[in-house]
């Protein structure tokens, strides 16, 4: 895959949040984000998943530039971009864009939705006016939405419908990669497999390289060529979807699949069957971090170096103990 | 919690340094005191030598900062009409407000809580459409018109009360004179005082008898007045609280006025009056006052709420 | 289309108040007879027409005063003068308001510092102070009262915009836009302002009743607007002396009447305008 170019990249990024001191003056630093380097291919969806809180939402943040990296880098076609100055990076945004879990506060309620559309346009100079206007009518049809909605005010949509137009917004600047972060998790179940499918069926009409974030494995595998495993702002696995799903080495990933069957709500439950104690358990400094909870912990774990290591083709995990037995044969 | 209060005391310190700054930067826009003393009978001699005592021929920042200087050696400086220390002057106008505006407040509070709480618990009745109305009414109404009406009636025409000082002209002045002359200035001011806190107390209390631990409450069959006293009020607290905090400056506000038409001998007169002859010391002496005792039930607002309400984090 | 239904259903919800309707009826009839004031007036308001102090009668249906002029006409043109101050000083200082609340929301940082510690000064200053001192440094008089009353209430303002700001700053349309390359102006009026509308304006109409008042406290102590221009605030003026207050009330009750009707009408107009915007009520 050698020749597949890397539209998006983030190298070693970091990101640290400030918590303001509740005993002391002083304030603590929380990492959302640690160390985590990834190549998204063009024309491709990297599905992320990991349990609410694992920081797959600032990953996404960090992608497209809302917010800037503690340190490391985020690479657009090559382009460092973090470090951009605003105006430059202004210009470029439209290449990459987002799409939020939240469709209700996604629309601003007091524009109209062809306004919602048209404004951006309008600023990049994509095409006349009239040319926009006509684009405006595309694009609602593009993501099966009737035009003449177009006058409607969001409030006057469904969750499903209004998700439509956040990624009719999203297309309007005919972007290179859009980061869904959570598209469906607030969607009724049988929404969700529609706006996956127009999802699906838009990537193959236009070409665009998709990042999914989510917290249920089955949308994700669904929608996803290649999938990382996320873990306390860590990368723990990642390799293709299939790799992922059908042999997963990594405990918290086999863990996160058995609760694959059941719907999402109930997947945190079922993590916390086959894993010990809870995410927030902060684990001894230096250790695996899933030190605390994973059931083939050994003193070995104690010392760990997040370091991404090859188990098969184009499959990464960071578990030594896992690579090993798999290196043996006996996966379990 | 001791962590806590010391960083608003630190806090507060630049805003009250920033008030004064405002203050002295406002007051000196106003003019120099130097132009009410210029008249025929005096000389520009005197003029300025009197400038140069003030320290008045000097720039508006140096001026300042001696000010500052001598504030922190707890001087006050000097009335430039009177040639008391501010200090004192403050001092004995101190009490006569203080005693206006804790009874005005008081009173005002004691109308506006029960109301408050009347109309919150018989909401979208009559009742309620009642109270609300009065409460518009009394924050309608301006406090000098009110006082010409009380002056009118409870003066002028009946007689039963004196219109004007703190007691009665050459006496002493008793517990029971010194209510008499207080009764109007602080029905005026209890009036504004009640206007604006019948319809935050009721909006308050209609919050807190929407939550669900209330409808639980009910629902175990708890009377509605217990439900009420029990847990309602208890919660209601802590917008009370903030209220009083917020209402001093408004008070103080309405002192100053209220004082002037019932010559009430309290510090809006000498204000008042600083203010009418450029009188810079007692001016930054009162400006000064008002900000610290606006800063300090600010920082008791705020330390009665952590207390109240053990969910906010300090 | 459903713009109109939008705001359709705001006065819906407006209507259902009864006292609000009432009270937008009559300070429509009472700006009416201000505004009007040149045409509706019997008499100039300002040059003598009657008697000295003649109780209201026929020609002059509330009197006249101590120099023989109307007190009706002075009424209507005085109300004029009160709302043009009340108004123009709101006006002022939603403006100055807005724009700092937006600029400290938006911003943050160091901006948003000094711009809130300055908005605490001015509220935590018993403001009839500045008020005073103020009066004092100007001439006093129609403009310079315009301009004080719109100096002391935009902190409030301030602090509304700028929580709403806040807010708004973390919904996701905003964070589309950033996304979208949308410059900061854009998101600033375009998407934030309109979103911020609603709340303010409530704001707004308690900042107009409360500089009514001011105004009329101003004047009343003769720091605010001068004689012969007529206000609300300088008509009471005369009730100090105690002849007027026994003897004559046509020369001050009237006029205490009009800035109480005034007031309360607005008040009720902008109470039943947060409930209507609320969208809780929906």
């Amino acid at each position: 895959m050698a020749n597949e170019a890397s539209v998006l990249e983030v190298r070693h990024v970091f990101k640290d949040y400030r918590i303001a001191g509740e005993k002391t003056l002083f304030s603590q630093t929380f990492h959302a984000v640690e160390d985590i380097s990834l190549e998204i291919r063009q024309g491709e969806t990297f599905g992320v998943v990991g349990e609410s809180g694992c920081g797959k939402s600032t990953l996404a943040r960090l992608m497209v530039c809302l917010e800037k990296p503690t340190s490391g880098e985020v690479y657009f076609q090559g382009t460092r971009v973090d470090q951009m100055p605003e105006g430059q990076l202004r210009r470029l945004r439209p290449k990459f864009q987002m799409v939020f879990q939240d469709s209700g506060s996604s629309l601003n309620p007091r524009k109209r939705v062809q306004d919602i559309l048209r404004e951006p346009m309008l600023y990049h100079g994509i095409g006349k006016r009239t040319q926009i206007d006509q684009r405006v009518d595309e694009l609602l049809e593009m993501v099966g939405l009737p035009v003449e909605m177009k006058d409607r005010y969001p409030h006057a949509f469904s969750g499903g419908q209004r998700q439509r137009i956040c990624i009719a917004r999203a297309l309007s600047l005919n972007p290179e990669v859009i980061v869904l972060d959570e598209p469906v998790s607030a969607l009724d179940v049988s929404v969700q497999a529609q706006i996956l499918n127009l999802l699906r069926e838009l990537q193959k009409k236009l070409g665009l390289t998709y990042v999914f974030i989510g917290h249920g494995l089955g949308a994700v595998h669904y929608v996803s060529h290649r999938i990382a495993v996320m873990y306390l702002g860590r990368i723990v696995e990642y390799g293709t979807s299939d790799d992922i799903f059908d042999h997963p080495v990594h405990p918290y990933s086999k863990a996160l699949l058995d609760a694959a069957p059941v719907a999402d709500l109930h997947a945190r439950d079922r993590v916390r069957s086959s894993l010990k104690g809870e995410m927030d358990e902060t684990p001894p400094s230096g250790a695996c971090p899933l030190f605390n909870r994973c059931p083939n912990a050994r003193p070995a774990c104690r010392t760990f170096e997040n370091i991404m290591r090859e188990v098969s083709p184009g499959h990464f995990a960071v578990c030594d103990r896992a690579r090993e037995e798999r290196a043996c044969g006996n996966i379990s | 919690m001791w962590k806590y209060i010391l960083k608003k005391i630190l806090l507060a310190v630049p805003v009250l340094l920033g008030i004064t700054i405002i203050d002295y930067a406002i007051m000196s826009l106003a003019g120099s005191p130097l132009d009410m003393m210029v008249g025929p009978r005096i000389s520009e001699a005197a003029v300025a030598s009197r400038a140069a005592q003030w320290g008045l021929d000097q720039p508006v920042y140096v001026q300042y900062w001696h000010w500052l200087v001598e504030v922190f050696h707890g001087n006050l400086g000097y009335s430039y009409k009177s040639y008391q220390p501010v200090a004192d002057l403050i001092r004995s106008h101190v009490g006569p407000t203080l005693l206006l505006m804790g009874v005005s407040m008081i009173l005002g509070l004691l109308i506006a809580i029960p109301a408050g709480i009347y109309s919150a618990v018989h909401r979208y009745e009559k009742r309620d459409y009642a109270v609300v109305s009065a409460s518009f009414l009394f924050s309608s109404i301006p406090g000098f018109f009110l006082s010409l009406i009380l002056i009118y009636f409870l003066n002028v025409r009946f007689g039963l009360l004196p219109s004007s000082g703190m007691m009665t002209a050459g006496t002493g002045g008793d517990f029971a004179d010194i209510a008499r002359h207080l009764i109007m200035p602080a029905i005026v001011l209890a009036v504004g005082v009640a206007g604006g806190n019948i319809r935050y107390i009721r909006s308050a209390v209609l919050e807190i008898l929407e939550m669900d631990y209330l409808r639980t409450a009910k629902a175990k069959g708890m009377g509605r007045r217990i439900v009420i006293r029990k847990h309602a009020f208890r919660n209601a607290l802590l917008p009370i609280v903030t209220v009083i905090g917020m209402q001093i400056p408004t008070l103080f506000g309405g002192a100053v006025i209220v004082e002037q038409l019932f010559s009430w001998p309290g510090l809006g007169l000498v204000t008042m009056s600083a203010v009418m002859g450029r009188d810079y010391p007692v001016i930054m002496g009162v400006c000064l006052l008002s900000a610290v005792v606006v800063l300090v039930s600010n920082l008791l607002t705020d330390i009665l709420y952590a207390i109240v309400d053990p969910t906010i984090k300090y | 289309m459903k713009n109109k239904t939008q705001t359709g259903m705001i006065a819906r919800r407006f209507l259902k108040h009864k006292m609000a309707v009432i009270s937008l009826v009559l300070l429509t009839v009472l700006v009416f007879l201000a505004v009007l004031a040149p045409l509706i007036a019997p008499y100039s308001p300002t040059k003598p027409s009657g008697k000295f102090s003649s109780p209201p009668s026929e020609e002059h249906i509330l009197g006249t005063d101590k120099i023989g002029r109307d007190m009706f006409s002075r009424i209507l043109y005085a109300a004029q003068v009160s709302l043009e101050v009340g108004f123009l000083a709101t006006l002022i200082s939603t403006a100055v308001g807005v724009l700092l609340g937006l600029v400290s929301g938006y911003f943050g940082g160091a901006v948003d510092k000094a711009i809130m510690s300055f908005t605490d000064m001015v509220m935590s200053f018993p403001y009839i102070l500045l008020v005073l001192v103020a009066a004092a440094i100007f001439q006093p008089g129609k403009w310079s009262i315009i301009l004080i009353l719109g100096f002391v209430d935009w902190p409030g303002v301030a602090r509304l915009v700028r929580g709403n700001v806040l807010s708004l700053r973390e919904t996701n349309f905003v964070k589309s836009d950033i996304t979208s390359g949308m410059p900061k102006r854009y998101i600033l009026f375009s998407e934030i302002l309109p979103n911020t509308i609603a709340p303010v304006l409530v704001y707004a109409t308690s900042v107009f009743a409360l500089s009514i008042l001011d105004e009329a406290a101003l004047s009343y102590l003769g720091m605010g607007v001068q004689p012969p221009t007529p206000s609300l605030g300088n008509l009471l003026n005369g009730a100090e002396s105690l002849s007027v207050l026994t003897g004559k009330p046509w020369l001050w009750v009237p006029a205490g009447v009009v800035i109480i009707l005034l007031v309360m009408c607005i008040n009720f107009v902008g109470d039943a305008l947060r409930d209507a915007f609320d969208p809780r009520n929906e």
